[in-house]
């Protein structure tokens, strides 16, 4: 996958700005909030149709102005996204599109940003996030299925409030059902989770071990709150701590994931360095998973993270990726990139959200 | 400068259909007032003012009526044996196109959201149960939408008739999932009811 150009109009620090970009290697440089993140961020959001470090579109709109547009064309496509405070609507190569599920994922983009040592540390809810990458980019069902999922877990949430006491609640016909399909659900998602972690762990431990060479071997462990049989049964032995916690306390919305080193958890004892190689082993895997199963490689995008890694890193980062990925990078010093890996590449000086390109073949 | 207060309350009431905004309330409100004659606006307020005054949904099956019971209802020709359960009044007359179907109707005036507030005692599920005591009723088409309400309120409804003589059939066939029964066209929506399968 390549991303041809792309055009930003009043997105963040950018009144309007149009980029055309390298097959290979896009290296954006200057000082912090002069608009480098900006660019990597539109390139995601064309993918995801959301931000990676911000869940408000008010943020990303030009102050004053009415909207921001991204769009941008690859070999065969043209995406194009518009937020405003009506909000977000997208175009599929010029045609309007109803849904945004039927955008999402379409074009294929892996970021690593400094963020993601948050996926490994942070809270569950950012992990269920990453889980809900198996459906953005290969099992359309699967989105489905979480949205009905979402449905039913909020109709049961409101039909324990509703029922007064928990012998009504246990001989509720409405609950049942709700529950019975809850359940059903639940059951789906989590055979298709446990598949998806169980790919990707088996990618993780290979790269984690060439990058890292330091003997561990990572593997991930799919937590999920509830076992492997009977849902409905495990849901319904729930039914008192449910009614007195006025919530449903079982299901995938409770779902994690951990990394080991065998049994034990990776992140106790890892020190800042092998955190930082797990990240990116994770975000490899991820990419090569993409590969495999989505067929296609995704455009790579390396914010902010590049020039934090050492020499030997940054070389092992660089020959996990297929040698036509076309990849984005931002630092503050161009120079803190390896000048090996600087032969074919633009490099894009940004200052104030203004642009200046220089190409080197 | 404003329009007149009357002109601005009619312009209101439109805003109160669904897709109607400010500009299309506007142009309706100003045709009926240059365009109608007298006498055509006349006519149109006695309708409105007819409309709650005559009709109101059928005690038996919930469908609308300006008589005591529904014209399906009377219709002794049609056959007691079949009903299909539908949401709502706009689906009878959806069915009806399809000129194939000759039983009777229910209608339960919603589907089941506990989240959206909808729970079991606000749709006609009590008329029903009387329908089907009074033994008449041999087969219940369920022909609910296929969003989630949809399929949660034809799953109650096999839950509440599971122990009673009647037997309930889902309609599908051919009709794509979250799917409205309102959008399917004749042809599909009469395979759906021959594809009907049994939901015990
Ligand atoms: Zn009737």
């Amino acid at each position: 996958m390549q991303l041809k150009d792309l055009t930003l109009k009043h997105m963040r620090i950018y009144e309007e700005v149009s980029l055309t970009l390298h097959p290979r290697l896009n290296v954006f440089t200057g000082n912090n909030a002069q608009g480098k993140t900006t660019v990597l961020e539109s390139i995601y959001m064309l993918s995801y149709t959301r931000s990676h470090r911000t869940t408000s579109d008010k943020e990303i709109i030009q102050q004053a102005k009415p909207f921001a547009k991204v769009t941008g064309t690859t070999t065969n496509q043209s995406y194009e996204l518009v937020m405003s405070p009506a909000g977000k609507t997208v175009k599929l190569n010029g045609g309007s599109v109803d849904k945004l599920s039927a955008f999402v994922g379409d074009l294929s983009v892996v970021m690593f940003a400094p963020e993601d040592l948050d996926l490994l540390k942070g809270p569950p809810k950012l992990r269920r996030q990453f889980l809900n990458m198996q459906g953005t980019h290969q099992d359309r069902s699967l989105m489905g299925e979480l949205s009905r999922y979402q449905t039913l877990l909020k109709d049961r949430n409101h039909r324990i409030k509703q029922v007064s006491t928990l012998e009504a609640l246990k001989n509720d016909g409405l609950f049942q059902i709700l529950t019975q399909r809850l359940a059903y659900s639940a059951e789906t998602i989590m055979m298709k989770r446990k598949q998806f972690l169980t790919q990707l762990s088996t990618r993780l431990t290979p790269i984690y071990q060439s990058i890292a060479n330091d003997g561990l071997t990572p593997t991930i462990q799919y937590v999920p709150s509830m076992n492997f049989y009977d849902y409905a049964e495990q849901l319904r032995d729930s039914i008192d701590r449910d009614f007195h916690t006025k919530t449903t306390n079982l299901g995938i919305h409770r779902d994690d994931f951990v990394i080991n080193h065998i049994t034990e958890d990776f992140t106790l004892h890892a020190s800042q360095g092998q955190m930082r190689t797990l990240a990116i082993a994770l975000k490899l895997a991820l990419v090569a998973w993409m590969k495999e199963f989505k067929k296609v490689i995704p455009l790579v995008l390396l914010d902010d993270v590049f020039s934090e890694l050492d020499a030997n890193r940054q070389n092992a980062l660089l020959t996990h990726l297929d040698a036509e990925t076309q990849v984005f990078i931002t630092t503050t010093d161009l120079n803190l990139i390896k000048r090996e890996n600087l032969e074919n590449y633009s490099h894009f000086s940004i200052n104030q959200g203004k642009v200046q390109v220089s190409t080197y073949e | 400068m404003k329009y007149p207060t009357v002109l601005n309350q009619l312009m209101e009431h439109f805003r109160k259909i669904p897709g109607v905004g400010q500009k299309t309330a506007e142009r309706y409100a100003l045709h009926i007032l240059t365009h109608f004659d007298p006498e055509t606006t006349d006519a149109f307020a006695q309708t409105l003012h007819q409309l709650n005054a005559s009709i109101r949904p059928c005690p038996t099956c919930g469908f609308l009526t300006d008589q005591e019971v529904c014209d399906i209802c009377r219709d002794t020709t049609r056959d007691e044996a079949q009903l299909i359960v539908v949401e709502e009044v706009k689906d009878v007359i959806v069915f009806e196109n399809t000129h194939t179907f000759n039983g009777r109707y229910h209608v339960l005036g919603g589907a089941l959201s506990p989240s959206e507030g909808i729970a079991p005692e606000d749709l006609n599920i009590e008329s029903l149960k009387t329908r089907v005591q009074a033994g008449n009723i041999q087969e219940m088409i369920v022909a609910t939408n296929f969003s989630e309400a949809g399929e949660t309120t034809a799953l109650y409804l096999q839950h509440i008739f599971q122990d009673h003589p009647v037997e309930l059939t889902r309609i599908g066939y051919g009709l794509p999932a979250g799917g409205n029964i309102s959008y399917a066209d004749e042809i599909t929506l009469n395979k759906a009811i021959e594809g009907r399968r049994k939901m015990h």
